[in-house]
């Protein structure tokens, strides 16, 4: 047990100090800060900035409305109108229309409207912008031509402004997202969206980089032959554990990480995105995902006498392991689909779909106990038949073992 | 202090070693001998449990060798590598721990062979700026830092300066004074000469020679005999025995059990006037190649 220990403990602090683990472990909540707040910080942005907006009236009738509609509409949260309307007068639309262009290269003006004369007849308005991705100026820049043009097909039809107003008048529509629970939450849809995704990559990162680097480690002291050393001191066994536990420890320290990230970020923003019924399942995940796959790779590890050989292999598993990445959005769009309930119940897949179905409140908990019985079963077998794959591989060198000799190695007590 | 019963082991159908028995005696250097090939690696790695023989026994100290056994024993492996990204220290104190050391105690030998060895100013860097023979000396640190009473070094002086080499013969001298076993193995046979007391020579696995060096020298090795001489070499020319050659001023062949070199000297002295005598130790690599017919070189 003491030499368990003793490895577990160098691995440990060897490469939690190392660079490399450093900075993929930041990556993480960097994404989950961008993700978090950058559409925050862009609404919150566009809502104490002033814009400034030119308009084109062929009409010559409809900009005093315009301006009378839109400060009165919409301000900032200081009271001020959001927006100032610069309603340019030149001889022509044309001319107007170049002014406009001049201001807006020079970034003077956020954007320009054109109303052109045939406006009741066509019904075409041009908005230009320097970028189109502000969604929320150009509905409401549109809103306020809406609501003009309606008064005055009212008014021309000889008909009650006021009456008519009253009877268009839109529903208030709040959004609210029930959980199994029943109990409601009231999130903004992006959120509901991601926080599932990165619930996948807070575990997917702290289990399958962890059996990369498990693998790594393996391999590293196969090809430099350390380990004749290291097992004229421990037996493959205390090897192979202490290992697995030192870099699991790393895995969790990085997962343990994540979370506290998570809760901070879910404290700050009022949110309820990490509860200690998903602390439970994502430490449970863990320690079944990372069995399954630590055994894995570090037969692979073993198995193979160079970095260079073991490339395509890891390739493979790296592909193998990436799919319930990649099966997310489907996932998310389809959580209670027969498919998404058959794949979760594949090993390799099942930690990263359930703490994603998990993360949107969905799976039975027959479905958590199917897939993680399964789990469970594969994670102790891979542990099993890594144990011996690496403790017949890891001193072989020169040839490469075939399929059917592992096979042999697995079978035999 | 090591028992060997004819220990066997087949690697896919090649056989590595074929019922090879020898013993080390307590605080003896004994020398596993052999070209590339014959078996010494896989042999120590049997004695050191990393791989199981097929058929045999290997006992040490009478008792089958078991993992608490290996803290008695410092092993420095043919195939030689590090952790190249790790400092020099910390890596040394870390086997040391591996070995049964604690922290403190493994730091304070790491001290002090990284001060016999020339190599304290590199304490903090990474090994792998380290040159490739400062490397090979961390290797022999590690191997030695616990103390054990058994080292076994494979093919320990490749890759060293003569320098180095010497440091090396320098402690291995002092762990031999201090009562310790050591085995050696390698195919550099003239390197250890000077240095072994017991010797076991194989080839293909099996055992060719065995028993201590001064015997082996005395019973399979043909010594050779120079005798310079002034006077006409027709005088002797009827002495002369199979395989023996005459020059002008020396004749020369080899002296086998049945030869003494006293009554060539006899015969010779008799006819001629002797000016210098040389009886010329076999070397062990001659031994073995006579021993190994059949154009086995090294």
């Amino acid at each position: 047990m003491r030499n368990i220990f003793v490895i577990a403990r160098w691995e440990y602090i060897t490469r939690i100090r190392s660079k490399w683990f450093i900075i993929s472990t930041l990556i993480i909540p960097i994404v989950l800060v961008g993700f978090m707040f950058l559409p925050a910080l862009v609404m919150e942005s566009s809502g104490s900035e002033m814009k400034l907006i030119a308009l084109i009236d062929a009409t010559h009738e409809l900009s005093d409305r315009f301006e009378e509609i839109i400060y009165d509409r919409y301000q900032l949260k200081d009271g001020q109108p959001k927006y100032q309307v610069i309603v340019l007068r030149n001889h022509t639309a044309e001319k107007s229309i170049e002014t406009a262009s001049a201001l807006l290269d020079s970034m003077i003006i956020d954007a320009y409207v054109h109303i052109p004369a045939d406006i009741m007849r066509e019904n075409n308005v041009k908005y230009y912008s320097r970028f189109l991705g502000n969604y929320k100026d150009q509905d409401e820049v549109r809103s306020v031509i809406n609501s003009i043009l309606l008064e005055r097909r009212v008014e021309d039809a000889g008909l009650d402004t006021q009456l008519v107003k009253q009877l268009t008048r839109r529903v208030n529509f709040e959004m609210i997202e029930i959980g199994r629970t029943g109990e409601k939450n009231q999130k903004s849809e992006i959120i509901s969206y991601i926080i599932p995704i990165i619930f996948v990559l807070m575990l997917y990162f702290a289990i399958v980089m962890s059996s990369q680097v498990l693998l790594r480690s393996v391999l590293e002291e196969r090809t430099n032959r350390l380990v004749e050393i290291l097992l004229s001191s421990v037996s493959s066994t205390e090897l192979m554990s202490g290992k697995i536990l030192g870099l699991g420890l790393l895995g969790l320290t990085q997962l343990l990480f994540y979370m506290i990230c998570t809760s901070l970020i879910s404290t700050y923003k009022g949110l309820d995105i990490l509860t200690s019924y998903h602390i439970l399942y994502f430490l449970m995940y863990f320690v079944l995902g990372y069995m399954f796959f630590s055994g894995i790779f570090s037969a692979f590890g073993a198995i193979f006498t160079s970095e260079h050989d073991a490339q395509q292999a890891v390739s493979i598993i790296s592909v193998i392991s990436v799919l319930p990445l990649l099966l997310s959005s489907y996932v998310i769009a389809n959580p209670t689909a027969t498919v998404t309930i058959i794949l979760s119940h594949i090993p390799f897949i099942t930690p990263f779909f359930m703490i994603l179905l998990i993360g949107m409140d969905i799976p039975p908990t027959w479905h958590v106990i199917s897939s993680s019985l399964i789990l469970v079963v594969s994670a102790v077998l891979s542990m099993l038949a890594a144990g011996k794959i690496f403790r017949t591989a890891i001193l072989m060198y020169g040839k490469r073992p075939t399929l059917s000799e592992i096979v042999q190695w697995v079978k035999s007590s | 202090m090591i028992t060997l019963q004819k220990v066997s082991k087949v690697f896919n159908k090649t056989t590595a070693v074929d019922e090879l028995s020898f013993d080390v005696p307590e605080g003896s250097v004994f020398g596993l001998l052999g070209p590339n090939g014959a078996g010494k690696t896989t042999t120590i790695r049997m004695i050191m449990n990393i791989i199981q023989p097929d058929s045999g026994y290997i006992f040490i100290d009478g008792k089958p060798i078991t993992a608490d056994l290996y803290r008695n024993i410092g092993y420095l492996p043919e195939e030689r590598g590090l952790y190249q990204k790790m400092k020099l220290k910390e890596t040394i104190v870390y086997f040391g721990t591996l070995k049964g050391l604690s922290k403190r105690e493994s730091a304070k030998q790491a001290d002090r062979y990284l001060g016999q060895f020339d190599l304290k100013s590199y304490a903090d860097r990474k090994i792998e700026e380290l040159s490739k023979g400062n490397q090979q000396k961390v290797q022999f640190v590690i191997a030695i830092i616990h103390q054990p009473d058994l080292i076994i070094l494979d093919e320990p002086f490749a890759g060293l300066d003569p320098v180095n080499q010497m440091v090396l013969k320098d402690i291995i001298s002092e762990f031999q004074s201090a009562g310790k076993t050591i085995i050696f193995s390698t195919h550099q046979m003239e390197q250890i000469e000077k240095l072994c007391s017991t010797i076991c020579m194989i080839n293909d696995g099996k055992r060719v020679l065995y028993g201590k060096l001064k015997d082996i020298k005395q019973n399979f090795g043909n010594r050779n005999f120079q005798i310079q001489f002034n006077g006409s070499k027709e005088q002797i020319a009827d002495i002369i025995e199979n395989g023996w050659e005459l020059s002008d001023t020396q004749l020369s062949g080899a002296l086998d059990r049945n030869t003494n070199i006293n009554d060539i000297l006899k015969k010779v002295m008799s006819k001629v006037t002797i000016s210098h005598v040389d009886i010329i130790e076999p070397s062990l690599e001659q031994i073995f190649i006579d021993q190994v017919k059949g154009g086995m070189k090294r």
